[in-house]
């Protein structure tokens, strides 16, 4: 018994010293580097990738992104011109819960609650992040490589697996394979 | 008759939180149904995923270049650029960028890693056989295969061996509850112990099968999901926190106060049950505030050590605890003058059993590798080690425990004499030997924790005796 408080005690410190390599952070100014020590929320860029995924199945034309798949000698087709017809449709953004739920063709990273936290969405996205669909995390170069995000000790890997699972799973209705070898010097770059 | 009061309460906790777990999952499963009835509305043609996400990436990227504010620093720089499939940062020369795969293809691992080298004079890497800019993606698609093989794999190692576990600590809480005989404040501990693993064990099993395979209910993204991972978290903290219970209840037992009175268990229950919800509790928010990703499913984010660090803090205190009861225990039977070798054999007898109950494994493995076959290997060890500890457990402190042999023995016996008398009398010589020293055995455990009682005065002697006893108990 007498040993029983000091180890909550020990337990408690450890753990608040937990707590201040995770909160603190959020006073940093560089948010880069806070950004990389939780990885990127995957929901960041939900409101430009409803409205980018409105855009080109509507009515941009075929060819401007029909390039990617096609040919990737020019990957880069229109650029300009794409992203300036995707921001005139800035009005998708004030869709509907029905409007959202009839403009998705079955992705399954986009989800409903976009209209509930629109001020959230706002902020992280002025914060910026590479892209939608999976949190990236750049090579910063005040953090060496040996900077893992994620959890590598041994009792995390019921997490990683069902983090796994859930990105495997989540791949169903995606094209089979590349439609370049990336070992090709022709591929993408 | 406070610890009676105590453990009525706790039940009641127990009982509650079970009822609100199946609630939880219950309602989360209606929604799934429901969802299932919406009839698919495709409004504009078919655009492949892919191209969407390609397009949707591509469009981010372009905006990001033209908000571009941030001030050049000196020297020489690759510019930001989007390569066809992902966006590039600004990087310095001579450093070579790293982001994860895109998750466009099937064939694509999104846990592998995609390189782009900015070279010494400041331009991306061109490759020498086209003379293009060319990105590094052939890590991307090399051992997709083999990685959705080992995923799968450790899914159904993890499934059987909670399921196996589950079955094994259901038979052992069985007997622990039904034969009155047996409880002690030891057994006390073992019962929390097992029925959190019990309760890890379902809501693993749940997650796995009800929340990690229903791609649509992740979308939609419902709180009841964010609140099963918060009771996912909170029950896998419970259950090692039970485990360093387990160690402070043995060591306080052994090492600090063989003198001492009773313990009271009070405290153990608000360690095991009570402390984990701190750590899910802040994990939870602070999730909600920095990381909202889609039923916190994510296991790409540091905020997972706020849960793990507490769990590694206890296992790291309960090696401790290990090696301090096997040194002192080494000390004593050495009083003992017994055989080097036997000494060591229960030495190395008592530690064997003791890893599972601590969860020391967790411990001893505590990094993953970083190679791809070495971090395969670690991945399937470390999930037989994790899901089949259950099974571990309760065979070893229930089906090998001397005590609870000797009581379903007795119960056999009876039984055989009651209804068998009139089939056969040749093994009732055997049978009353067998009730006697069960009685024996039987009473070691309340011996054990009353010896304070009667332990007061004469002090070495019985010590040694107890320490030996306590041998006996592990198993």
């Amino acid at each position: 018994m007498r040993c029983l408080l000091p180890v909550t005690v020990y337990c408690i410190s450890l753990f608040s010293l937990q707590q201040l390599n995770a909160l603190p952070a959020g006073n940093r100014p560089q948010r880069s580097s806070f950004d990389l020590l939780l990885g990127r929320p995957p929901k960041q860029l939900e409101g430009s990738e409803l409205l980018a995924q409105d855009a080109p199945s509507s009515s941009s034309p075929p060819s401007s992104d029909g390039g990617h798949d096609a040919d990737p000698a020019h990957p880069t087709l229109s650029p300009t011109s794409l992203w300036r017809a995707l921001l005139i449709r800035g009005a998708p953004l004030a869709l509907t819960e029905t409007d959202v739920a009839s403009t998705k063709t079955g992705g399954p990273r986009d989800d409903n609650d976009s209209n509930a936290e629109p001020k959230r969405r706002g902020r992280r996205y002025a914060n910026g992040g590479s892209r939608g669909g999976h949190p990236a995390h750049p090579h910063h170069h005040g953090h060496p490589q040996l900077m893992r995000v994620g959890c590598v000790l041994g009792t995390c890997q019921v997490q990683n697996l069902s983090h796994r699972l859930y990105q495997l799973n989540g791949q169903n209705g995606r094209d089979d394979s590349s439609p370049v070898n990336p070992r090709s010097p022709h591929s993408y770059g | 008759m406070s610890h009676a009061h105590g453990s009525t309460i706790l039940y009641i906790f127990i009982y509650c939180l079970c009822l609100f777990i199946f609630q939880v999952f219950v309602v989360a499963s209606p929604e799934t149904n429901g969802s299932h009835r919406q009839p698919p509305q495709h409004v504009y043609h078919e655009i492949s995923v892919t191209r969407n996400k390609i397009v949707t990436a591509q469009f981010e990227c372009y905006q990001r270049i033209m908000k571009d504010t941030s001030q050049r620093k000196n020297g020489p720089m690759c510019n930001k650029t989007w390569d066809g499939w992902l966006c590039w940062d600004d990087t310095e020369a001579g450093v070579t960028s790293e982001q994860q795969c895109p998750d466009y293809f099937m064939d694509f691992d999104p846990s592998e890693m995609v390189t782009k080298i900015c070279t010494d004079k400041g331009h991306w890497f061109l490759h020498p056989d086209s003379n293009r800019t060319w990105s590094n993606y052939t890590r991307c698609n090399e051992h997709t295969n083999e990685g959705r093989i080992t995923a799968q794999n450790l899914l159904y190692l993890a499934l059987i061996g909670h399921g196996l576990s589950l079955t094994a600590l259901f038979i052992s809480l069985g007997i622990f509850f039904h034969f009155k005989s047996l409880s002690c404040q030891r057994i006390t501990l073992h019962k929390h112990l097992f029925f959190s693993f019990v309760l890890n064990s379902v809501v693993t099993i749940i997650w796995f099968t009800a929340v990690i395979s229903n791609q649509e209910l992740i979308q939609r993204n419902p709180t009841s999901c964010k609140v099963s991972q918060f009771i996912h978290l909170y029950l896998f903290g419970c259950n090692y926190f039970w485990m360093l219970c387990e160690g402070i209840y043995l060591h306080t037992l052994i090492v600090v106060a063989v003198f001492a009175e009773k313990q009271h268990l009070m405290w153990y229950y608000l360690l095991g049950w009570g402390f984990p919800f701190v750590p899910a509790t802040i994990h939870a928010i602070a999730r909600s505030y920095y990381y909202n990703d889609n039923c916190w499913i994510s296991s790409n984010t540091s905020l997972l050590y706020i849960i793990h660090g507490p769990i590694c803090a206890a296992l790291l205190v309960n090696l401790f605890f290990l090696l301090n009861i096997v040194r002192v225990l080494i000390t004593k039977l050495k009083v003992t003058h017994q055989a080097e070798s036997s000494l060591y054999m229960k030495a190395v007898r008592a530690t064997l059993i003791l890893v599972p109950l601590l969860g020391i494994q967790h411990v001893l493995l505590p990094y993953k590798p970083q190679g791809r076959v070495a971090s395969e290997i670690y991945d399937y060890i470390m999930h037989i080690l994790m899901n089949y500890q259950g099974l571990l457990v309760a065979t070893i402190f229930c089906f090998f425990n001397g005590e609870v042999q000797a009581v379903l023995r007795r119960h056999w016996n009876q039984y055989r004499i009651q209804f068998g008398n009139t089939i056969t009398h040749l093994d009732t010589p055997g049978s009353a030997s067998y009730t006697a020293s069960s009685i024996t055995e039987v009473q070691g455990c309340y011996s054990l924790d009353n010896h304070s009682e009667h332990l007061n005065g004469k002090a070495c002697h019985d010590m040694e005796t107890t320490i030996l006893k306590m041998e006996n108990h592990f198993a």
